[in-house]
Formats: C-alpha cells, sequence, structure tokens
C-alpha cells in the first residue's frame, strides 16, 4: 500500500471503519512511515477534541419547557379541528336527514299537516279584523264560559269519584 | 438505548403526553448538538431543534422499531436543519454566541480551543458538517451514516476524511496563531 492510498485511509483508520484486514495493512504501515504517523496523532487528537466539544454542547435554558408548549398549542389546535369536523360532519347529517325526511312520505304527510295548520293560525289572526275588535268582549266571555264548563266538570267528576278534595 | 427509553417510546406512541415530555429531555442535547454543529447559530439552531421534536412527534406512529428511535430522530434532526440552513443561507450569517450553549466548568476544553473548533467547524461544508456531527455526536457507523443519508460509503468516507483532514489543518493553524 502507498503513502497516498494509505493516507486517504487515515480518518476511517482512526475512526475503526475500515475491514479488519485492510486496518491492519494501515496499522502495520503507520509505525514505519513518519508522515502517515504525524497525519494519525493530528487526526486522533481532532477526533478527540470534537467529541468533547459536541459534548460539552447543551440544550439552552427552557427548551423542554418550550417544546412541551409547542407540543400543547399543537394538540389542542388538533382537538379543535376534530371538534369542528364533529360539528360538520353532525350538522351535514342531520340536514342530509332532515331532507330524506322531507322528501319521504312521511315527510309529505307531515308537511301537509304543518301546511293546514299555518292555514288555521293565518285564519284565526284574522278573526279580530273580521269581528271589528269587538273579538275582545268575544274572547272574554269564550274564556269565561269555558272556565265555568272546566269548574262545573271537575266538580261533577270528583263527585263520581268519591273524592275528598274540596274544589 | 435502554428499556426505559423504549417504554417511553411505546407510552408516547399511545398517547402519553408525559412520556413524549421525557424523550424530550432525554434527547434535547443530542438535538441541539446535531442543529448547532449544522447551522452554527445558535437561535437557528434552537428553533430547528424544536421543529425536529414536533415533526418526530407527529410522526411517531410511523416509527416501527422502538430501538432505531435516535437515528430515526437524528434523521430529522438532520433534515430539518440542513433545510434551515439553506433556507438561513439566505437571510442572513451571524457570529455564535458562544456562552449561550455549553455546560459550565467544562473541564475538558478551554474557551479558546472550544471557539477554535468553533470556528473550524463553521468553516466547513455543510455537506461536511453533517457527516461530523453524525460521526461525533452520534457516534454512527460509516454504512449507518450512509444510509440515513442515502450516499455511498464511499462518499461517507471520502467526505470525513477531507472534513476531519481540514479540522486539522485549521485547528493547527490556530493553535499556532494562539502561541
Amino acid at each position: 500500500m502507498t503513502c497516498e492510498i494509505v493516507q486517504s485511509k487515515l480518518t476511517a483508520y482512526v475512526d475503526h471503519q475500515l475491514p479488519q484486514d485492510e486496518w491492519q495493512q494501515i496499522h502495520a504501515h503507520v509505525p514505519t512511515c513518519a508522515h502517515c504517523r504525524e497525519i494519525v496523532i493530528g487526526l486522533q487528537s481532532t477526533t478527540v477534541e470534537l467529541d468533547h466539544y459536541f459534548q460539552a454542547v447543551i440544550a439552552p435554558f427552557g427548551f423542554e419547557e418550550e417544546v412541551t408548549q409547542s407540543l400543547n398549542d399543537i394538540r389542542q389546535a388538533r382537538h379543535m379541528n376534530r371538534l369542528n369536523a364533529i360539528f360538520l360532519i353532525c350538522a351535514g347529517g342531520g340536514l342530509g336527514a332532515f331532507i330524506a325526511f322531507l322528501v319521504s312520505p312521511l315527510g309529505a304527510i307531515m308537511g301537509v299537516i304543518f301546511h293546514t295548520l299555518f292555514i288555521l293560525v293565518q285564519c284565526m289572526s284574522l278573526l279580530p279584523l273580521s269581528l271589528n275588535y269587538g273579538w275582545f268582549v268575544v274572547f272574554a266571555l269564550s274564556s269565561v264560559g269555558f272556565a265555568a264548563i272546566s269548574f262545573w266538570g271537575l266538580r261533577r267528576l270528583l263527585r263520581t269519584l268519591n273524592s275528598e278534595v274540596i274544589v | 438505548m435502554n428499556q426505559d427509553d423504549i417504554n417511553l417510546i411505546r407510552d408516547a406512541r399511545r398517547g402519553d403526553v408525559d412520556a413524549f415530555n421525557a424523550i424530550v429531555r432525554n434527547y434535547e442535547n443530542y438535538v441541539y448538538r446535531t442543529t448547532l454543529g449544522i447551522l452554527h447559530h445558535p437561535s437557528d439552531a434552537e428553533d430547528a431543534a424544536q421543529e425536529t421534536f414536533i415533526k418526530a412527534y407527529q410522526s411517531l406512529s410511523k416509527l416501527r422499531d422502538e430501538r432505531s428511535f435516535p437515528t430515526w430522530l437524528a434523521r430529522i434532526a438532520v433534515h430539518t436543519a440542513t433545510d434551515w440552513f439553506k433556507a438561513s443561507q439566505k437571510r442572513r450569517s451571524v457570529a455564535l454566541d458562544q456562552n449561550q450553549c455549553f455546560a459550565s466548568g467544562d473541564a475538558h476544553q478551554s474557551t479558546q480551543t472550544r471557539l477554535d473548533i468553533e470556528d473550524a467547524i463553521g468553516q466547513l461544508s455543510e455537506e461536511h458538517r453533517v457527516v461530523t456531527v453524525l460521526r461525533a455526536v452520534y457516534g454512527l457507523d460509516y454504512e449507518e451514516i450512509a444510509k440515513m443519508l442515502d450516499i455511498p460509503i464511499g462518499t461517507v468516507r471520502s467526505r470525513l476524511h477531507n472534513a476531519r483532514m481540514r479540522l486539522r489543518e485549521l485547528l493547527q493553524d490556530e493553535g499556532g496563531t494562539h502561541q
């Protein structure tokens, strides 16, 4: 092995990253060559200094807390996204179910009932106008009449049942 | 990698927040060394290290074997730091603030030696810094580095050799200058 070839492998030799036979060849060469020996000593010292340099580097104070905070923010954002997705799915599902109900036969029947009720309410709202506000009197008399009938009915019912409740 | 770390990773994969915080505590120095070694800028290195852990957290479910966690995390750190490096190259070039990121009372190296090494690392190309960091911080085999960076082992060998020789020259020059 020539010095040129050996020198190109000296870092791998120092790191013990060569195949066994190659490492042995270089190991045999180095003590015999002053120049290669000098390079090996330099590389070994550089390697040790590098290792010590990196070993001395530590993460800044409060780094862990910062990472934890960032992760909490991410978790919160994920949670919010999940809730939003659930809301959208539920809203979409509900809307779909409502539309399906409306287009179904049952929905059509309900539609007719609602329509009828709407017309009835509309008619009742027009009644006071047609009575020319005399409807106040009609409403009051009707209420009194209904109350009297209810009271009378209730008394009869209790008497029939021999109830001890006194009205 | 010990059994405790493996258990922590398993728990974190199941969604245990405290377990992942413990992982951050155990690996923060490794990740920060990697990003600082590549970026050569404390503030960027801190941000990149933070991003590394966030990426790791988000893709932890993709990790197949818990035992490969350190190399997996190193790969994320390297990619994150190199992306940051490319982006920051366009932005600025600020010197390293040395007092911020070293263990106090380090018995191994004097401040001057540290500064020399720092300067020397800063003069390496990005490719050389990456392989140097992976070897020095994680003690990875050449084959592992080759797999991680997806390059031939011969390239790893030559990059590491050129980087180490350059560092040796620079450190010898610096040593000569200070004497």
